[in-house]
């Protein structure tokens, strides 16, 4: 009879026991999960600075157009593009438009055409990019961190301009992912290449301050 | 001489025997149907619709502008709005494609830089890529002769250059690797594009945001040959299925997605569609009405017969001249046209009241209404000729159509009426009430007192139908866009297109100075010496070493050769306006251009305008507004010698006295048809005074009767027969939804109805001695 009841007591002391168990699991499961994702928010609005250098083949023109520069990248805020050579240009591909950034920093909105997709393609996001094209994937590698994209234009305006564009895309930190390299393959048979690389150098508040 | 005249042709038509007049009849309806047929199928009859339309313009001045403003006449504009951008562009796509195959479909297109019109662009101005500079461009070239550096313009072209995704730098480098024309192309296309309205880019798409919709506008240019109204209603009722269709579909879809069109020629349709609703449902119920009344009136089926054969040949007559005498009609002419049912079977009420209560011989019956029924007709078309006097063209159609239908009912009741036979004895209309010369009196006391408060609006706007729905999307749009539907104009005139670009230049440059947003064709077109100065500015930067930078990227010598062929292009000014809307047109030998205002000009601006030589604002409704009051004032001047005639004429008859009496019944009728119009309308316009002229000529039949005849039963029986099928057919018009025809039906109703009471109230019978 003892026995039955200790038995008894120890089942209601296991079940409670699973039971606490479970939760302070899922508790700390959750908690780490919202410490995790905050922390990627916090990476991935983080502004990324880099250097490229485009060459620009067009058919009519008898030699390669090259131009090299900086930018900086500040996650769903805009991208800053810094042409050095062989023209100084300093450009805002913001949400709302494309800024020409005048000597005295004054911002001045362009009649541009390519600020959304141009931004869908450095934030790589697919979900973004399928608004514009279909995407096939050409090649990854084993860890999945970087990856290139075939992106074929869906739209008739996005169809006159480009046949094909390539990007290869890597993630430079967790949760967040650049293009190394975008491939514009024009529909009149011209082709632009652009290749990117994140560089040490601290970004400028100066800099910083365009995205306001 | 009227005496002289009816007493020759009596005779002449005693002599027709019942068959020959019979065939006489006949003759003359086949030769109609046969005029009839061959006109209509070896000619297609054009007609038109609008107020606009029905007005004749004179002024040099005010054809140029209606000529300027046709370029508006084949454009339609769709905007696509859905909640969702992608959406909007899909649908937009779709309807596009719907579109592609219509035979009267020129050019559609969404994205200016995705469509044939850049291609189109690009080649006109390639032939010569230095003739045009783009505003910023031929700054930098001055700055860089001035100061002898070219760094602006090597950065300007690498700048270029360096884009990633620019169609029309892609698409001109073929042309002009010196992308001078990209230059020009993209500051005309893009920049004046945003700075005047609110079209922005977004996904690669000209669109519009609004405050719950992203809109992809559809731009359709119409084939010219297909801008009439037949095509006009085949296009706005394709449009009107594509705007159910796509509503519908996103509705079910859970969706909300709607689609606006603005477009003159939409008016033009919905205008002749609300017209032949009208000619149809007004004539079936006038027609209805007519044949209610003959079969009250005689209660058999013979005469209401003849009087369809009278109604049918006033129609038959009126469309052979109509058709014979205009190449295009107006189809709000067939509208007023209607009250030719009540008219013309007045003719067939006269000769049948007399079959019917006489056993006369068809002979003796002819030479009895012979007389009245010729003062009829001779007064009816004198009071409508006088419409001849106006510039309304609608008007002269309407008497042409009228005025031939009735000598068409006139033979038939001379000739055909008299023959027919019936036995019965239908309802009497005639009353005889007690008269009195106190009824015309107080008519006229009243009439003389209530003139003066007569309150006349002759604004063009207030005559003209416009549907609701076309007008309250066009605000929509004018509010989406920021700019207006259909622009102001400036006009300006020149005795060369060179000299007239040269000025347009010039106010163009002034008004945009002080803030104006408008289109001007020196935009898209330059005077040959003006081409030729960018030419020469150019080449005097090559001179300069000044595209020493960027050659190394060009074929050898690519910038000298492009200069040693290059010369001013021809003036095209049909090709920009299909393109761009803005004209240069030759009217009374001189040439006109119009810059295309989206706002009215402030002070400052029309200064401005005034100062400039041979430009002037121009406000075509104002314009023709103005010309309608001037017409107003003209008709009353023309219509006081009109009555004086018919004065002089009754005075050789009935006596002076007499004749004054019988002139003052309808006059009075008139002046008061208008101040009790005055109760139904806001204010009175030149219709109400056209009615007018007609209820004069058509009342002064009732005294004609009745002094010719004396008071009787029988008279009064006609008499009332015959204004109430008058009153019943112009009385249906009031319903009318264009203001234009309803003022006139009103007037006309209250005025018949009034000369009825007048004529029936009014002692006639006093007798010259």
């Amino acid at each position: 009879m003892k026995v039955a009841s200790m038995k008894a007591v120890s089942v209601q002391q296991v079940l409670s026991f699973v039971l606490v168990i479970s939760l302070f699991c899922w508790s700390l499961v959750t908690g780490a999960a919202e410490v995790n994702s905050a922390r990627q928010k916090a990476t991935s609005l983080q502004p990324l600075k880099g250097t490229f250098s485009q060459n620009k083949n067009i058919k009519p023109l008898k030699r390669p157009f090259k131009s090299e520069g900086s930018f900086v990248y500040l996650p769903n805020k805009g991208l800053l593009w810094h042409t050095l050579k062989p023209v100084n240009s300093l450009k805002l591909f913001a949400n709302d438009g494309v800024y020409k950034i005048d000597d005295q920093g004054v911002l001045h909105k362009e009649a541009q055409l390519d600020n959304d997709f141009f931004l869908a393609l450095f934030a790589a996001d697919e979900q973004k990019l399928a608004k514009f094209f279909t995407t096939e994937l050409l090649k990854s590698d084993i860890d999945g961190k970087a990856s290139c994209l075939a992106l074929t234009p869906i739209g008739s305006t996005m169809r006159s301009l480009f046949k094909k564009i390539n990007l290869c895309i890597s993630e430079v930190i967790a949760g967040t992912k650049i293009p190394t390299k975008i491939e514009l393959i024009e529909a009149k048979g011209n082709n632009t290449e652009i290749q990117l690389q994140l560089s040490s150098e601290k970004v400028s508040p100066r800099e910083l301050a365009y995205f306001d | 001489m009227i005496k002289g005249f009816t007493k020759g042709l009596t005779p002449l038509l005693n002599s027709l025997s019942n068959k020959s007049s019979l065939a006489l009849w006949l003759l003359i309806v086949v030769i109609c149907c046969a005029i009839l047929l061959v006109k209509l199928s070896n000619t297609e009859q054009q007609y038109n619709a609008g107020l606009l339309a029905a007005l004749e313009i004179n002024s040099p001045k005010h054809q140029a502008a209606i000529a300027l403003g046709q370029n508006y006449q084949n454009k339609l504009l769709l905007l696509v709005g859905h909640q969702k951008l992608e959406q909007a562009v899909t649908m937009a796509s779709a309807i596009r494609l719907r579109l592609q195959d219509k035979p009267w479909l020129k050019n559609v297109y969404s994205n200016p830089l995705n469509s044939k019109q850049l291609q189109q662009l690009i080649a006109y101005y390639g032939k010569s890529p230095f003739s045009y500079l783009a505003d910023s461009q031929k700054e930098t070239l001055i700055t860089a002769l001035k100061n002898s550096q070219a760094q602006t313009l090597t950065d300007e072209y690498f700048s270029l250059l360096n884009q990633w995704a620019d169609p029309i730098v892609s698409q001109s480098l073929e042309k002009d690797t010196t992308l001078t024309l990209a230059t020009f192309l993209k500051e005309r296309l893009l920049t004046s594009a945003q700075e005047s309205a609110n079209w922005q880019f977004s996904q690669q798409e000209l669109m519009l945001k609004g405050e719950e919709f992203s809109y992809i506008p559809v731009f359709i240019s119409i084939e010219a040959t297909h801008t009439n109204i037949r095509d006009s209603v085949a296009i706005y009722q394709e449009l009107q299925s594509i705007k159910a269709d796509y509503t519908q579909s996103s509705t079910e879809n859970n969706n909300v997605s709607e689609v606006l069109m603005t477009g003159m020629i939409l008016h033009s349709a919905a205008a002749s569609l609300q017209a032949q609703s009208e000619i149809s449902s007004f004539g079936l119920f006038s027609l209805i009405g007519v044949m209610l009344i003959i079969l009250l009136a005689f209660r058999a089926i013979t005469p209401l017969i003849a009087c369809l054969a009278v109604i049918g040949s006033a129609i038959l007559l009126g469309l052979v001249a109509l058709t014979l005498w205009f190449n295009s009609i107006h189809l709000l002419a067939f509208v007023f046209a209607v009250s030719i049912l009540g008219i013309a079977v007045d003719y067939g009420f006269h000769v049948l009241v007399l079959r019917q209560h006489t056993q006369e011989s068809a002979q003796s019956i002819r030479s009895k209404v012979f007389l009245p029924l010729t003062i009829a007709l001779v007064s009816t078309i004198a009071g409508y000729s006088l419409f001849f006097t106006t510039p309304i063209n609608l008007l002269h159609q309407v008497v042409v159509f009228v005025g031939f239908g009735l000598v068409g009912a006139y033979l038939s009741a001379l000739l055909l009426l008299p023959n027919i036979r019936f036995n019965s004895t239908g309802a009497s209309f005639g009353v005889l009430p007690k008269q009195h010369f106190v009824y015309l009196f107080v008519a006229t006391l009243v009439f003389v007192i209530s003139i003066s408060g007569l309150n006349f609006d002759d604004n063009i706007g207030n005559l003209n139908t416009k549907s609701s729905l076309l007008v309250q999307e066009e605000q929509k749009v004018a509010k989406l866009t920021g700019e207006n539907v259909y622009p102001y104009m400036v006009l300006i005139t020149g005795n060369s297109q060179d000299s007239l670009l040269q000025e347009s230049q010039q106010l163009t440059k002034n008004l945009r100075a002080q803030g104006a947003v408008l289109k001007s064709i020196t935009d898209w077109q330059l005077s040959q010496a003006e081409q030729q100065k960018n030419i020469d500015l150019v080449r005097a930067n090559w001179q300069s070493s000044h595209y020493h930078a960027i050659t190394p990227y060009l074929d050898d010598n690519a910038i000298e050769s492009a200069l040693a062929k290059a010369k001013p292009i021809a003036l095209l000014p049909t090709f920009i306006a299909q393109n761009m809307g803005v004209d240069i047109k030759k009217v009374a030998d001189q040439y006109w251009t119009a810059l295309l205002l989206s706002a009215p000009l402030s002070e400052l601006q029309k200064l401005s305008v005034a100062q400039a030589p041979n430009a002037s604002n121009v406000n075509l409704p104002l314009a023709l507004s103005k010309q309608l009051g001037e017409v107003r004032a003209n008709v009353l001047q023309v219509a006081l010698p009109a009555i004086l005639v018919i004065l002089v004429i009754l005075s050789l008859y009935f006596g002076f006295t007499s004749a004054l009496i019988m002139l003052l019944v309808p006059t009075v009728s008139a002046g008061l048809a208008l101040v009790f119009s005055q109760f139904f309308q806001a204010s009175l316009n030149i219709f109400n005074v056209l009615a007018c002229l007609l209820i004069i000529t058509l009342a002064i039949d009732y005294v004609v009767f009745f002094r010719a005849h004396g008071v009787t039963k029988l008279i009064s029986h006609t008499v009332s027969l015959s204004a109430l099928s008058s009153a019943l057919t112009f009385g249906v018009m009031s319903f009318s939804t264009t203001p234009a025809v309803s003022s006139f039906g009103l007037t006309l109703l209250i005025g018949i109805s009034l000369a009825w009471l007048l004529s029936h109230l009014t002692p006639l019978t006093y007798i010259k001695k």
